[in-house]
């Protein structure tokens, strides 16, 4: 029989699987991934409940807010009909249905949590709701039914203004994005229009912590580039000696390492009693408690972050790169900048975005050496978690800092590519 | 022993092209990794440095390339002491084992880099780098990456790079290690087109013997830090210098002897179990000296009914069948093991295991070299 016989033939060997065996093959695959995902379990479920979970209930603070709600139910419904666009304020049955609830509100003793509530949007109606509320305990509720808004204008004139109708009805929404317009120095005027506020915090906050991480992120990269490249091209002994150096601060305590820049830096401290010693200043300088002392604790702390990528990367290049440059006749410092720093970009942009993304959110070393100038974003957050009990605009500033980092994260992927990074 | 001493004044420009004097080299300033290595290149000659890993015939290229110093001696290239010229003055190209060919950049971008570095206008840029192209028959590839290409499309490119800047000497650092056999062969002979086209001269570093005897013109063998031998790949095959020599290129019978006599060009060898032998006397140690009597196994014959002027009885241990070839493995009384080389075609003799059978070689087919190794 010819070749070409042999191919007109029925081909005796099948090159596809029966359906029986697809079936079996299939069954296989799904058992393999079964099994993968049944390793990841633990941690998935640790995850959900460590992780995923309160970020998501932050996420959902942020804009919920159903305390005001809670307190006056009645009102709010009967508010809903008001037009708070307009100049005059609620009907008086309005205002009844709201003078009975209020006395109830003071007879359960939560006056004062709707006073705080309606405050923070409009301040100084703390006293009024609670100094009325207070008077109103000792009325009849059958006479507030009926004479409810006359006795409010008698408690205090401020019943009369439409501006603390319009506030309560603002209040009332169970969802509401005012923590997010405080976050970003916004508020309501009393049109419901979005305005920019007279004092500028939050947003310069923002500003000042991404201008710090962006110098720590700069100054690790400068200081950890050449020490890297050293640490690479030095002999397996010696580099192994100056990676224990390296690696030293990850050994020691975080709450250490900062407080031992609090000895360096203070007034009385290391550096300052040095300096003086050798009569190159007459008097100390302020170095703690400014932005720059977090600056540079962080770059210290944070320098191993740059190291590590960036020496693993510049061990991973072979000098035989360097040399075919100078053999094509590149000098020295031009076969730096083309050849070899292109090379290192994945490991310094992976250390880049590790230092960034963890000293954008930094807390204890700001919190510790940074006085009012060093503090950062995530300063605040704690400050309106712990002593304002803020949670709501915690929340806020704390989303809003994750989707800067996200949009950070996405510009870098459009600039370098993200799949350029390497750890190692 | 080298074959090249250092003639005087009488030899052209162009016969010392390159020019190693007693170089010498050592990386801790206490061990020489290159000891006294003499050798005079030709314009345009092929000519490759051949040794075992660490015998120091890299290091030699990198001091010719100027990426290591030398440590005493002077190399020169075309008259002119290089030692002081830094490497990216030298115009010396140079191809490396796993091609340095730049990953970010394109292999326009590779092609062009050095004549970028030499301020050359764009539109001669681009004429060059096409016809480079061209030269390795790579031309539809200018807007690919490295990592794109496979490794015998990468040699090339690397070979086109080294060569666009038309340098006068090119280095290669084991440039085929990392290939397959068959597109070693492949590119063993385009590398030798170009050279042949190009009339650069080629220095080639290898541990590759074969690579080295199909390709160069001259061969230095290189062993812990000397040259044993340099000459002409059949000079090298046929009359190795030493027992060294003889070991690494090609496959070698050894038989430890003494020389007896040496007379009329002819030397004679008592082997170790005293069978008395006549070799040629090329490279023979004195009278009475112990020696080593090697044998190509393609020299090697199994008696039949004609015999040759040496014989000697040998018990058949196993064969080995290669294909267009038998091998034929033997072992002497004292030990010693002999292989055969013959043809697979009717006259392959078959062979009981254990049988004692005399095997055969001529005058010429033996050399009686040093004991040394």
């Amino acid at each position: 029989m010819s070749q070409a016989e042999l191919s007109n033939d029925a081909p005796r060997v099948r090159s596809t699987l029966t359906d029986e065996e697809m079936a079996q093959s299939r069954k296989m695959q799904r058992r393999r991934k079964l099994i993968a995902f049944a390793f990841v379990t633990p941690l998935l479920i640790f995850v959900m409940i460590a992780f995923i979970a309160p970020i998501g209930t932050m996420l959902y603070r942020s804009v919920y807010h159903p305390t005001v709600a809670q307190l006056i139910p009645d009102t709010l419904e009967a508010l809903s009909s008001w037009d708070e666009k307009g100049d005059n304020r609620p009907d008086d049955a309005v205002l009844n249905r709201f003078a009975v609830e209020l006395q109830q509100l003071a007879l359960k003793r939560k006056s004062g949590k709707l006073g705080e509530e309606i405050n923070r949007a409009m301040p100084g109606t703390s006293s009024v709701i609670k100094s009325t509320a207070r008077k109103f305990k000792k009325l009849d509720t059958e006479l507030l039914k009926t004479e409810g808004a006359a006795r409010l204008f008698a408690s205090k004139p401020h019943w009369k203004e439409v501006e603390i109708w319009r506030v309560m009805k603002s209040s009332g929404a169970v969802f509401t994005a005012n923590s997010y317009l405080t976050a970003l120095d916004l508020d309501r005027n009393s049109l419901g229009e979005i305005v920019a506020r007279d004092t500028q915090v939050y947003i310069r906050l923002y500003l000042k912590s991404l201008k710090i991480a962006l110098m720590i992120t700069f100054l690790t990269a400068i200081i950890g580039f050449p020490l890297s490249y050293y640490l690479a091209t030095a002999s397996p002994k010696t580099a192994n000696t100056l990676m224990v150096f390296v690696l030293l601060p990850f050994w020691t305590s975080l709450l250490v390492r900062t407080t031992s820049w609090i000895a360096l830096l203070q007034t009385n401290g290391v550096v300052n009693t040095f300096l003086q010693s050798i009569h190159a200043i007459s008097e100390p300088f302020e170095m703690l408690y400014t932005q720059s002392a977090t600056v540079i604790s962080m770059t210290h702390i944070l320098l191993p972050f740059m190291i590590l990528p960036l020496y693993s990367v510049m061990k991973g290049i072979d000098p035989s790169y360097f040399r075919a440059a100078m053999s094509l006749g590149a000098k020295p410092i031009p076969a730096f900048i083309r050849i070899y720093l292109p090379m290192t970009v994945p490991g310094l942009s992976a250390g880049a975005l590790l230092v960034f993304i963890i000293s954008i959110g930094y807390y204890i070393t700001p919190a510790l050496v940074g006085g009012t100038d060093g503090q950062m974003i995530s300063n605040i957050i704690a400050f309106h978690m712990q002593s304002s009990n803020n949670w709501e605009l915690a929340a806020a500033l704390g989303s809003l800092l994750l989707a800067l980092i996200l949009a950070l994260y996405w510009l870098y992927d459009r600039l370098v590519g993200v799949s350029n990074i390497k750890l190692g | 022993m080298t074959d090249s001493s250092i003639s005087g004044s009488s030899s052209t420009a162009d016969d010392q092209y390159v020019r190693f004097v007693n170089v010498k080299k050592s990386y801790d300033q206490r061990n020489l990794v290159v000891k006294d290595f003499n050798l005079d290149i030709k314009k345009g000659e092929f000519v490759t440095l051949l040794g075992p890993s660490g015998s120091g015939k890299t290091t030699c290229l990198m001091m010719l390339a100027g990426f290591e110093d030398v440590t005493s001696g002077s190399i020169l290239v075309n008259g002119e002491p290089v030692t002081n010229i830094a490497p990216y003055h030298r115009n010396i190209g140079m191809v490396f084992q796993h091609y340095a060919l730049f990953p970010h950049m394109t292999i326009y971008e590779n092609l062009a880099y050095p004549l970028k570095v030499r301020k050359i206008p764009n539109a001669e840029i681009e004429r060059r780098v096409k016809e480079s192209l061209a030269l390795v028959e790579l031309v539809t590839f200018t807007k690919r990456y490295p990592g794109q290409l496979s490794g015998g499309q990468k040699q090339r490119v690397a070979l086109a790079r080294s060569l666009i800047f038309e340098p006068s000497i090119v280095l290669m650092d084991e440039p085929l290690g990392a290939l397959d056999k068959n597109l070693r062969e492949q590119m063993q002979f385009e590398i030798k087109r170009l050279h042949e086209d190009l009339g650069f001269t080629a220095i080639y570093v290898t541990h590759d013997q074969t690579e080295a005897l199909t390709m160069s013109d001259r061969v230095a063998v290189f062993n812990d830090g000397i040259v044993e031998q340099c000459a002409a790949p059949e000079v090298l095959y046929e009359q190795p210098a030493n027992s060294f020599v003889a070991n690494f290129i090609g496959e070698n019978n050894r038989i430890p002897g003494t020389v007896k006599r040496i007379e009329n060009g002819l030397a004679q060898v008592e082997l170790i179990d005293g069978t008395l032998a006549t070799t040629g006397n090329d490279n023979c140690p004195a009278e009475g000296a112990p020696c080593m009597l090697t044998i190509r196994p393609e020299n090697l014959f199994i008696a039949s009914e004609h015999s040759m002027e040496n014989s000697i009885q040998a018990n058949f241990t196993t064969r080995l069948y290669v294909g267009d070839s038998i091998r034929y493995f033997f072992k002497l009384n004292s030990g010693t093991e002999l292989m055969v080389k013959t043809l697979n075609d009717q006259d392959a003799p078959v062979l009981q295991r254990g049988a004692i059978t005399t095997l055969t070689w001529s005058t010429s087919g033996g050399l009686a070299l040093d004991r040394s190794v």
